[in-house]
């Protein structure tokens, strides 16, 4: 199945683009997926969305359509989801 | 919030917004009796600072460390190239009253930090956070949330911009959504005038919504905006449980 990643602010500029479609063995879950993207991007990606233990940062919200999801989202992705992966910004 | 009754001049310069469904004047008289304040007035809280006033908030508190500078010109609408080098609670100050000379405004030429957040909170009934750093976001939610203050969280990136609102008890707080900064987050970033001023706009509607007590404030929501590809979302948020700041109020 084939899943819609969405990256914003830094990590649109980390990721080098806006956006991509990963292919994902029925069955995945955020977690998959999440695992699939570190091991796609380099180490500038990956050190804005994981720890030192691989585990997702605190400063990354997770959007599943439009609703916040959590890591360990219980329900499997679906063909056609996306996923947006927002960094906290700020003012100025 | 409270309440502050209109004299014939002030019906009149209100007097588009006035008739605006499920406002109407006693939601100016809301407004005029309100209290915001603004944490930082650079970019984004300039603009917030300059519609609240235009719309008649009558008590703006606004706190910014620091003088102008020259590339703080492409965004800070309420600094000019003449106050160049001057504080720019002055220059913000100046610009207020010429457009809105009624209103209180107190400047506090800091930044909100330990020693002053809680009292800065404690002066208003909304809080607009517009700072770049999050140490400042974050002790702002903590005593919006301790002081059970409604905060209106703007931030901008690039051409990108995130709103929401939050009221202690009743939403996620800033904590819930983003436990911890960014790592390696730099103070300055890419960013047009027009974006900080969208998100400003934005900011400054919700503040009116919520003293006005009508439309949909952004409670359990947030907008998520890229102005380069002009699309938008919606998206509904969540309340951490385990929230180390606002947790003990479910």
């Amino acid at each position: 199945m084939q899943i819609h990643v969405l990256f914003t602010a830094q990590l649109k500029d980390a990721a080098g683009a806006a956006g991509q479609m990963i292919d994902l063995p029925d069955q995945s879950t955020v977690r998959h997926l999440l695992t699939e993207i570190g091991q796609m991007h380099g180490e500038r990606l990956r050190a804005m969305l994981f720890d030192s233990e691989g585990e997702l940062l605190p400063s990354i919200l997770l959007c599943l359509g439009n609703e916040q999801i959590s890591i360990d989202h219980a329900s499997l992705l679906s063909d056609g989801d996306e996923l947006m992966l927002l960094s906290a910004i700020s003012g100025g | 919030m409270s309440q502050a009754p209109l004299n014939n001049e002030e019906k009149e310069i209100y007097g588009w917004q006035i008739p605006i469904c499920d406002f109407g004047e006693e939601g100016q008289e809301r407004l005029k009796g309100a209290s915001v304040l603004i944490s930082r007035i650079g970019g984004l809280g300039g603009v917030v600072a300059y519609e609240l006033a235009a719309a008649g908030v009558g008590h703006l508190i606004l706190a910014h460390a620091g003088n102008i500078k020259p590339d703080d010109l492409n965004r800070q609408l309420l600094m000019t190239y003449d106050a160049l080098g001057t504080p720019r609670t002055e220059s913000a100050k100046k610009r207020l009253l010429e457009l809105n000379p009624r209103l209180q405004i107190d400047v506090v030429g800091q930044n909100a930090v330990e020693e002053n957040v809680a009292d800065l909170v404690s002066r208003a009934d909304v809080v607009v956070d517009c700072a770049p750093l999050f140490e400042e976001r974050y002790l702002l939610n903590r005593e919006a949330v301790a002081q059970r203050k409604h905060l209106i969280e703007c931030s901008m990136y690039e051409m990108e911009f995130n709103i929401t609102s939050i009221q202690p008890g009743r939403t996620p707080c800033l904590r819930c959504l983003f436990p911890d900064e960014p790592p390696a987050w730099k103070r300055e970033f890419p960013v047009f005038g027009a974006v900080s001023g969208a998100v400003g706009c934005l900011g400054a509607i919700e503040a009116i919504k919520i003293i006005g007590d009508f439309g949909n404030p952004l409670y359990g929501e947030m907008i998520h905006g890229d102005l380069r590809s002009m699309q938008f979302q919606k998206i509904s948020i969540h309340r951490d449980p385990s929230c180390l700041e606002c947790g003990h109020l479910f």
